[in-house]
């Protein structure tokens, strides 16, 4: 073994303590929870083998398909609106006009605060006799209006909230995708008497392509995952009747309110098993993407 | 002389050694939730505590009351419980099957017998009754530090601006209430209430088994068997109650889920009337300095006119207990500090607002003259605890979400109520085996 | 129009007035869509200097017009133990930024730099981390943790975001910029292996380590659900949870203006990351994308 070969031992001594550290607390949560999915477990008695029993429950337990429900609803709801809304503000943001910077900067201000505080913010806004309500109420000739308690109002609240906090954030990376493209392509295309429109069509928006797959792609693994909105938000947690109630909801109720452990690890095994399809679904999508091993 | 002399040498170098074992200096660890009235209390007499008894070191934590339950919960599992803690008495059932609760020691208050500590709380039903949340088939298991029982909190003011009078309008009765309550009930030009005359407490589970299941009782049902595990929902009675909750709500618009928390409503400014689920723990909140609170006076609870049960709302309250997982010497310092914080009734009520039902404080003059106690001793005593069993938390969200099903949704009440009471059932069947 | 000078063509004077049409549009556009999403930070900040009784008059008062000063604030932390959580946040959030840059940068520059035997599968086993959720690893976690007896103490809280996958990813990307002329210059020189890293690499990695360390405190900063779940003892709690109080209580109404206290409180330290090290900030939140 020649000596550069010997030193590239040295990687491995590198990568050890962060590779050593995900085995512990990767890897082998991952098992325990299998495990844990095959087992009735109150916490305070050791766990009951219970075979597949749990994942059979899961088919006839109607909070669980309710939360399956929800959380489809969410992903499709809070995703493309959001991905117009923040490529619309990138393509206004890319235009050169006075005062460009203060509104970027003020467009960008719910970004900062932290997802809690921002459910806590709109739990104030939509309060019963809140603002909203006493300014859009006498519009539509109902007060108080019933944003957090009304079945179909509610979830539509839930996503209205993720979408200003994370507008801003989708809104910077179209904004480095436009900025990427080369101007003589725009340039050309006006020049073939194209207006900004169809110039925007049919050169900027294939070039975002790749831009367009990525924020499809984290918007939705992000909404998957909702949790914080919906437990500050929504009045006792994931209500009215549920309409709130994602996965991650479910998963927190069932482990740590009802304290069903093994439920609730199954439940996190059944997204989990999402999860991965939708990745390699992605993966496929987007082939020639950061996700390369070069 | 010389003999007697011998004689208390003896005994004392007998003593010596086991008055040196009990002053091994121990730490125990306190929870309480944060109802702030009590925590100063506890305080102080805690700190009395520990300068009597130098030996033992007590740790006191409050939590915040939403989260006791899962808090508690989490850290008994790993070990990291408290070796007493003040338990909703709705809370106990899981840690009773788990035998994680030790029974009452009497050595703790240099008595006997349990019957000893039982005989403090009155005789036969009197103690029985006080001693139910805390008693699992025929053994105690704690000593209450707050016994409530919901009564109507009246604004006078509200009143008398609508013209009325509780002294004579107050109507008794949830029939006579819906006429009342919408004279008390202010609407702007819009229609929107402003102020509510009465409204149920929608905001939370719990509550479901504190005012809706007692109104069930009222009528005769009872939508929870505690020692068989099953429920018994599908019925007229309970039909009967979610159909009032429902036109309560709906069809005469007097309030609903989306107001702002009834008591919340009641204690500042004036956005309700009358408030019946407040216990006289309210009473120190209410006076106290930075409180919107208004004129207010406490009237019995609502019943229904042809109530065949002479219950209002539930009996409810907190149990100190002791961790049995904890040493020995821990529990024994632990039922110490437990006698010696259920040991001031006076000073509770007085101070923390908080009733303490030992049968010696009901015979004070103080205790008789007291303004409002009367009216909860007569709730309490005429009142049925509400039931306790595992799997509460998840009970009780499921009998909200009936009543969400029919009062939010509009779904049809028949299929709801046949659907809860499977639902309900299905969960008591499970967690029966699985605690 | 006497502001349009004599010698301007009309061509000249159109284009003039288109632009300044559009401009108009773009300013108008913008100006309406920005300040809508500005309010409810605004709303946070002023309703945090009213009292209670004006955080619903109608029509709002957009300035306080009984300004409380800093009583909100003082009430808050009075009241709570809001100095403990803000300590527990940002203790936490410190450690778990250290370590993820630490860890992430000797990770990536050993995965862009060697060649060792199972280093693409090693590899590919952290890339696949990033795409699982942490809800997904909630419960087991939480046993683990019970297990290792961790429950209640610091390590518990901060041990299972030391290290995050997305670091050891992003500064990969990055340590393959590092000339590896200079490298094997400095191993001609007989430095140690680690040495170069320290001396040579870690220099260079530099300003991908101030955007990765940027996002990792927010990340952290912002984290919810493990320390809702993990934190019983009350010395324990963060921010984020402890502002739950507020807003989630049982039996009465929140105390909505000390509760717009803490949330400003709470973002305070990110405002001011967001202002001084905005470069940062935005590169970071950037290639965080990836984290999902």
């Amino acid at each position: 073994m020649g000596l550069v070969q010997k030193r590239q031992y040295y990687g491995l001594l590198f990568v050890a303590p962060a590779v050593i550290f995900f085995a512990i607390f990767f890897l082998y949560p991952i098992v325990i929870g299998f495990g844990l999915s095959l087992t009735d477990f109150t916490l305070l008695k050791p766990p009951v083998w219970v075979g597949l029993q749990n994942y059979q429950d899961l088919l006839n337990d109607r909070l669980f398909l309710k939360s399956l429900n929800v959380t489809i609803g969410f992903v499709l709801g809070s995703t493309v609106p959001v991905w117009f809304i923040s490529l619309a503000m990138a393509v206004l943001f890319f235009q050169r006009f006075p005062g460009r910077e203060l509104m970027k900067v003020l467009f960008f201000t719910p970004l900062l605060p932290s997802v809690v505080v921002v459910s806590v913010i709109w739990k104030l806004l939509l309060h019963p006799s809140g603002i909203l309500s006493s300014v859009i109420g006498p519009i539509v000739g109902q007060m108080p209006i019933k944003w957090l308690f009304d079945l179909q109002l509610s979830p539509i609240m839930s996503v209205v909230v993720h979408d200003w906090h994370i507008a801003p954030f989708y809104m910077i990376i179209w904004l480095s995708g436009l900025t990427s493209i080369p101007p003589e392509l725009r340039d050309a295309a006006r020049v073939d008497g194209a207006n900004a429109l169809q110039s925007f069509l049919r050169v900027e928006l294939p070039l975002l392509k790749p831009t367009a797959v990525f924020v499809a792609a984290i918007s939705t693994i992000r909404a998957f995952q909702g949790f914080s909105i919906q437990f500050v938000l929504s009045p006792s947690q994931g209500g009215p009747l549920d309409v709130n109630t994602t996965l991650g909801i479910v998963i927190w109720k069932y482990g740590f309110q009802f304290f069903r452990m093994g439920d609730a690890a199954a439940i996190s095994v059944v997204l989990f098993a999402f999860i991965l399809i939708f990745t390699l679904f992605q993966l496929r999508l987007g082939r020639s993407d950061d996700f390369s091993l070069s | 002389m010389k003999v007697k002399v011998l004689l208390i040498l003896l005994i004392v170098g007998l003593l010596a050694p086991v008055a040196l074992a009990q002053d091994e200096p121990v730490t125990i660890t306190y929870w309480g939730h944060a109802y702030l009235p009590r925590v100063a209390l506890d305080e102080e007499m805690i700190a009395a505590f520990m300068e009597a008894n130098p030996h033992i070191t007590v740790e006191y934590e409050t939590i915040p009351s939403a989260d006791f339950f899962a808090t508690l919960n989490t850290a008994m599992a790993s070990g990291a419980g408290p070796d007493l803690f003040n338990l909703a008495t709705g809370r106990s059932a899981e840690f009773y099957l788990q035998g994680i609760l030790a029974p009452v020691d009497p050595a703790g208050w240099g008595l006997e017998s349990v019957d000893d500590i039982k005989a403090l709380y009155g005789s036969g039903d009197m103690a029985e009754g006080m001693l139910a949340g805390a008693t699992y088939d025929g053994t105690l298991y704690g000593i209450p530090t707050e016994m409530s029982a919901y009564a109507c909190y009246v604004n006078l003011d509200s009143w008398a601006d609508a013209g009325l009078d509780p002294a004579e309008d107050f109507p008794y009765t949830f029939e006579g209430m819906v006429e009342v309550a919408e004279k008390l009930t202010i609407r702007d030009e819009n229609g929107v209430i402003t102020r509510r005359g009465f409204d149920f407490n929608w905001s939370a589970p719990v509550y479901m088994m504190l005012h809706f299941n007692p109104m069930v009782q009222q009528l005769g049902g009872d939508m929870f068997d505690e020692v068989n595990y099953t429920a018994d929902i599908n019925t007229p009675e309970v039909k009967r109650v979610l159909e009032y909750w429902n036109n309560w709500a709906n069809e005469w618009n007097l309030g609903g889920p989306e107001y702002v928390v009834s008591r919340t409503g009641f204690r500042s400014a004036e956005r309700m009337a009358t408030e019946c689920t407040m216990g006289n723990w309210a009473v120190p909140l209410l006076e106290a300095e930075d409180s919107f609170a208004p004129n207010y006076g406490i009237y019995p609870q609502l019943r229904w006119e042809d109530a065949v049960n002479p219950n209002g709302f539930a009996n409810y309250g907190f149990n100190l207990m002791a961790n049995a997982t904890s040493s020995e010497a821990k529990q024994a310092a632990a039922w110490k500090l437990i006698a010696w914080l259920t040991s001031r009734p006076d000073r509770y009520l007085n101070e923390g607002g908080l009733f303490q039902p030992k049968a010696a404080y009901l015979e004070t003059e103080e205790f008789k003259n007291n303004e409002i106690m009367p009216v909860f001793l007569d709730e309490i005593t005429s009142s049925y605890f509400h039931p306790r069993f595992a799997g509460y938390n998840e009970v009780i969200e499921a009998i909200m979400r009936m009543r969400d099903r029919v009062v939010i949704a509009g779904e049809d009440i028949d299929t709801v109520l046949a659907e809860a009471e499977e639902e309900v059932n299905a969960i008591l069947q499970r967690v029966k085996t699985e605690f | 129009m006497a502001s349009v000078k004599p010698y301007e063509s009309d061509w000249e004077f159109e284009a003039r007035l288109r632009r300044r049409i559009r401009h108009l549009i773009l300013i108008s556009v913008g100006l309406l869509i920005s300040l809508l999403f500005f309010f409810p930070v605004y709303l946070m900040v002023s309703s945090s200097f009213k009292s209670e009784g004006e955080i619903f008059a109608i029509p709002m008062h957009w300035i306080p017009h009984e300004f409380q000063g800093l009583r909100q604030y003082e009430f808050a932390f009075e009241n709570t133990r809001l100095e403990r959580w803000y300590i527990n946040s940002l203790v936490i959030a410190a450690v778990q930024t250290i370590a993820t840059v630490f860890f992430g940068a000797l990770a990536g520059y050993g995965f862009a730099k060697f060649r060792f035997p199972g280093r693409n599968i090693l590899f590919l086993f952290i890339l696949s981390i990033m795409t699982v959720p942490f809800q997904i690893l909630v419960i087991p976690m939480f046993v683990l943790v019970h297990q290792l007896g961790w429950h209640n103490s610091y390590q518990g809280l901060i041990m299972p975001g030391l290290i995050s996958a997305f670091g050891v990813f992003m500064m990969r990307q990055f340590a393959y910029s590092v000339p590896d002329e200079l490298l094997d210059a400095a191993r001609i020189d007989g430095a140690s292996e680690f040495s170069i890293f320290r001396r040579i690499a870690l220099p260079m990695l530099k300003p991908a380590a101030a955007s990765l360390a940027i996002i990792t405190f927010l990340f952290s900063w912002n984290s919810f659900l493990w320390p809702l779940v993990i934190a019983q003892d009350r010395d324990l709690v963060t921010l984020p949870v402890g502002l739950t109080y507020f807003s989630q209580s049982l039996d009465r109404e929140p105390l909505w203006a000390v509760a717009m206290a803490v949330s400003t409180m709470a973002t305070i330290p990110v405002i001011l990351l967001f202002v001084f090290f905005q470069r940062y900030f935005i590169e970071g939140m950037m290639v965080s994308g990836i984290k999902g």
